[in-house]
């Protein structure tokens, strides 16, 4: 009698088939594609996640200064305004910057200012210093970006991203690309806002 | 026992059946999928600007209107407008006191000033070209034809 139980079991145990194996093969495909969207959730939108990651840790407000050197004015319709403001329809005031390789926010730009773009002559004058001249035609632009710092242990950073004095720095914006050294990091110290176009 | 123990034909099978099709199906028609998703995004129309400094004058006339660009194996644009430009170079002048530079123009030289005309869709990070390439001004792109390659920098997306 028992042995007769025991055999019904077994023979109601049900084997391990074609269908179970793509029933499991489907459902670890669903689970991994619930994970990575779910990360991409999180990841989100760059700017949203800074925004967010702003709320949580309050992060110190800070800004950094890029320097784009030698811009060819024509080429980029770069006009030279007061107090050294310059113009460039491709790169305003409140524009949003992203690292450019991966992609992630890391500022918003508040001021854009301009210096004459110096290269050095083959002349030295009479105390033997190398003489600079202005490069016609040229500019270096100084691109104030603000951002809230999400790093840790005190570093300044963004999204991952550490912002460091002497760094280059090649970013986009919603219609610029560019290639910059940062020149400046430190506290925000004064209001930009009204900076130039 | 014998029927009671056969496995019926339940809700669960025929969704997988009907997942293993469309797996099947995807696989088959892949790249007509792909086009199609490509067509729904790339419903957008820009005219980029692109210069190419430089060109020997007897290459001007290598590209012409209605050319078809491409850029690292993709299709980029056809070109609506093509401008003849003066190359433009700063030379050292060392005949004042204190040598200064000045702009002048290289009579063998010239540039090219092309508006292409691109299919992508704009993000609000920026325009996509073909839904997945970023472009922007400064950005330089080594554009093609049959007969013709040049590195051009972008100057405006409109």
């Amino acid at each position: 009698m028992k042995s007769e139980e025991n055999a019904n079991v077994k023979q109601n145990r049900r084997k391990l088939n074609a269908i179970d194996i793509v029933i499991i093969v489907i459902a670890i495909c669903g689970i991994l594609a619930v994970v990575f969207f779910a990360l991409m959730m999180l990841r989100g939108d760059p700017e949203e996640s800074s925004q967010g990651t702003k709320k949580e840790n309050a992060g110190e407000t800070f800004e950094y200064i890029i320097k784009l050197p030698k811009l060819n004015t024509e080429l980029y319709s770069i006009t030279k305004g007061a107090d050294n403001v310059a113009g460039c329809p491709s790169l305003q005031v409140g524009d949003a910057v992203y690292e450019r390789e991966s992609g992630k926010y890391i500022g918003k730009i508040t001021s854009i200012l301009y210096e004459e773009h110096v290269e050095p002559t083959n002349k030295y004058d009479a105390s033997g210093r190398l003489i600079y001249a202005n490069y016609v035609g040229y500019v270096d632009l100084l691109i104030t970006v603000e951002a809230a710092s999400n790093g840790k242990d005190g570093a300044l950073a963004i999204n991952g991203y550490n912002v460091r004095a002497g760094a280059e720095l090649s970013f986009r914006t919603y219609g610029f690309y560019g290639d910059g050294k940062i020149t400046y990091v430190g506290e925000k110290t004064s209001n930009n806002e009204e900076g130039g176009e | 026992m014998k029927e009671k123990a056969r496995a019926r034909f339940n809700i669960i099978d025929f969704l997988i059946i009907i997942a293993v099709l469309a797996s099947l199906f995807v696989l088959i028609f892949r790249s007509t999928i792909v086009d199609f998703i490509g067509n729904v995004i790339n419903t957008q129309e820009a005219v980029v600007t692109v210069r190419v400094q430089g060109v020997e004058r007897d290459k001007v006339d290598m590209l012409k209107t209605e050319d078809v660009l491409y850029w690292n194996g993709e299709l980029f644009g056809s070109v609506t407008e093509i401008n003849i430009l003066e190359n433009k170079q700063v030379v050292l002048n060392e005949s004042g006191v204190s040598p200064i530079f000045v702009e002048t123009t290289d009579p063998e030289l010239c540039d090219i000033e092309c508006r292409v005309s691109v299919k992508g869709a704009f993000y609000d990070d920026g325009f996509r070209l073909a839904g997945s390439y970023f472009l922007g001004v400064g950005k330089t792109v080594e554009l093609y034809t049959d007969g013709f390659y040049c590195s051009a920098i972008i100057t405006s997306i409109a």
